[in-house]
């Protein structure tokens, strides 16, 4: 048997239809594109329209530092308290058995599907001067949550929380629980094997959790704006003070935009690829 | 140190009702088909799975006796456990897999690299068990386990993840280490060859149910259950013995012993004898069958039979092509009554 020379039509034949079959169909690939164009023309129009010239100056103003301070701080904090109380949570309705579950993992999800404004509303309802709760926080120790930096905080957490629940929760129903029966018979108490091996196990679900959480609570503006109110250096975040700024000073809220969709858009990349799509 | 187990467990399709004890220093083959409840027995003994009636005992002390309210937690029970598909800690070394039953119960953890030494994994210490073969892995799975100084160390299957070749060498190295351990020993197999190889006494278990006790010869030579004898390699057949002759169906063989009632008949392969004609000398028990199989076994030929006793017989390479065996072959088959082992079922 002999071998075709390479400018056969055998090569030619066999390479086109390679190049073919990679081809997508041309009604997938038009659709496809339009919902690709639909996401990428504003993040376009932000970089166009960008004040690039005058953007240190524009980040460098009180307001905008203060934003950013406030923000960092207070999606910092709402990303501290989804760890401390979202794992505990993730683990209740990943491993025990208790009535109502699925009900707990609606209402701990509900946030996710919720319009901020309304987590506002309610949680007003529930901390604020006359709310379910507030009522008592003040009277016994004077402490008021709303139109506070720590509202702010409790917004952030109320809406990104749910994040960190379903990721760890994920992570613990997918992972080798025989494991922690094999650290049991090796001498290890239920807590040595959480310790040990459960949340060793889970950090990797925990830490993408703990990111998503932290770029959600960023970027909060409903609740935060309904419980928290807008007050420039104390509740006033990046999200609010764009918003403002689009009526004073349109230039600067592109820059502060800007910032935003840089960080979100970091924290995508880097954790598509690791967490979401190998898990 | 004793081992006392009497074990009722529900749980799914298995119902498990077994009763079990093993003496000081023991070597004890759990042996039986897939869902007889071999696992779970384990993991009963282990405090993983509670007793839902009976009572386990070890060395005096109760650990679980559901209706005395007695249940001690895994965690505290001298127990090792080397699992058939290992579960080493995958963000642990070696090292550190080693060490955590140390540490989780108090004692030294610089013990760990004795132990790897022994197990010959000194260099490996560093490792993660994602870069382990095989075999280093069971031998980390047993290092681990050993290294807690358990009273009762159980084995799942411990060589069923290997690949053959490694197999037989593997399991002559588990026999050496468990030789040096002192405490009773469990182990789960459903290779009737790992079983004789490491155990000092059989315990053939199906359904949930333990149907035959004893050491791999008593059950090799007196099966009580298909699966045992085909494992064994056995011609069983269940009959009614009347004083020395026993009804199989259609049937009738004759022994040497004299019984009466439903029994077991077994007759070894190998003592079944083929002739092209009708022999005329001693054997008592000769009838007529007809070829439906050969399997070659390097020299030797395994030939199945039809006829009104359905039988395998174990006969040379050159008897077959002397016989000129081949499927549909007309042939006289006959046994000893001496070779006839008679037992009640």
């Amino acid at each position: 048997m002999s071998v075709p020379a390479p400018d056969s039509p055998f090569f030619r034949a066999s390479a086109s239809a390679r190049r073919r079959r990679e081809r997508p169909p041309l009604a997938l690939a038009l659709a496809g594109g339009l919902g690709a164009a639909l996401f990428a023309l504003p993040l376009l129009g932000l970089v166009a329209k960008a004040p690039w010239a005058s953007a240190v100056g524009e980040l460098r103003a009180p307001e905008s530092l203060d934003a950013l301070r406030l923000s960092l701080v207070c999606s910092l904090s709402a990303t501290a308290i989804a760890l401390l109380l979202g794992v505990p949570l993730a683990w209740l309705q990943a491993r025990a058995e208790f009535p109502g579950r699925s009900l707990l993992r609606a209402l701990t999800t509900l946030p996710m599907v919720l319009p901020p404004v309304v987590g506002g509303v309610a949680l007003l309802l529930a901390f604020g001067r006359q709310g379910l709760l507030g009522r008592y926080l003040f009277d016994a120790f004077g402490i008021r949550l709303p139109f506070t930096t720590a509202g702010v905080i409790l917004a952030e957490a109320f809406v990104a929380m749910p994040f960190l629940v379903i990721t760890v929760e994920a992570g613990l129903r997918s992972m080798n629980r025989r494991l922690e029966e094999a650290a049991r018979t090796l001498g290890a108490g239920r807590w040595r094997v959480l310790t040990r091996v459960t949340l060793p196990l889970v950090a990797p679900s925990i830490f993408a959790g703990a990111v998503l959480s932290w770029s959600r609570a960023l970027g909060e503006f409903g609740a935060t704006i309904t419980f928290a109110g807008n007050f420039p250096g104390r509740t006033q975040t990046l999200p609010l003070a764009v918003y403002l700024l689009l009526e004073t000073r349109p230039q600067a809220a592109v820059i502060l935009s800007l910032v935003l969709v840089a960080v979100s858009l970091a924290v995508l990349v880097g954790l598509r690829d690791r967490y979401w799509v190998a898990a | 140190m004793t081992l006392q187990l009497e074990c009722q467990v529900r749980l799914g399709a298995l119902d498990l009702d077994v009763e079990l004890a093993a003496a000081p220093g023991e070597v004890v083959a759990l042996l039986g088909p897939n869902g007889a409840g071999k696992t779970t027995l384990l993991r009963v003994l282990a405090g993983l799975q509670p007793l839902d009636a009976g009572r386990l005992e070890l060395d005096g002390a109760v650990l679980d006796d559901p209706e005395g309210g007695v249940f001690v937690a895994p965690e505290r029970r001298p127990v090792g456990f080397v699992f058939q598909d290992y579960l080493l800690f995958p963000h642990l070394s070696v090292l550190e897999n080693v060490e955590f039953g140390l540490r989780s119960r108090g004692l030294p953890r610089e013990r760990a690299r004795d132990w790897l030494q022994r197990a010959g994994l000194g260099r490996l210490a560093a490792a993660k068990p994602g870069a382990l073969s095989g075999g280093q892995a069971q031998r980390v799975a047993l290092a681990r386990a050993l290294a807690t100084e358990p009273r009762l160390l159980l084995l799942d299957e411990p060589l069923a993840a290997l690949d053959a070749t490694s197999r037989a060498e593997l399991r002559r190295e588990l026999k050496r280490h468990l030789d040096t351990f002192a405490g009773i020993r469990l182990v789960v197999t459903h290779d009737p060859v790992e079983a004789a190889a490491l155990a000092d006494r059989v315990v053939v278990l199906e359904g949930g149910r333990v149907l035959q006790a004893g050491t791999h010869a008593d059950i090799t030579a007196r099966p009580r259950s298909r699966y045992v004898a085909d494992l064994a390699g056995v011609n069983l057949w269940r009959g009614r013995a009347e004083d020395r002759l026993v009804r199989i169906d259609g049937a009738t063989l004759a022994a040497i012993e004299s019984h009466r009632g439903e029994v077991f008949v077994a007759v070894q392969p190998r003592a079944v004898a083929l002739f092209r004609r009708r022999p005329d000398g001693t054997p008592r028990n000769v009838w007529q069958g007809r070829a439906a199989g050969v399997d070659y076994l390097g020299d030797r030929a395994r030939v199945r039979l039809e006829g009104t006793l359905p039988i395998v017989a174990e006969v040379s390479r050159a008897a077959v092509e002397d016989l000129g065996l081949a499927d549909g072959s007309e042939v006289w088959v006959a046994v000893k009554a001496a070779e006839v082992e008679v037992y009640p079922a």
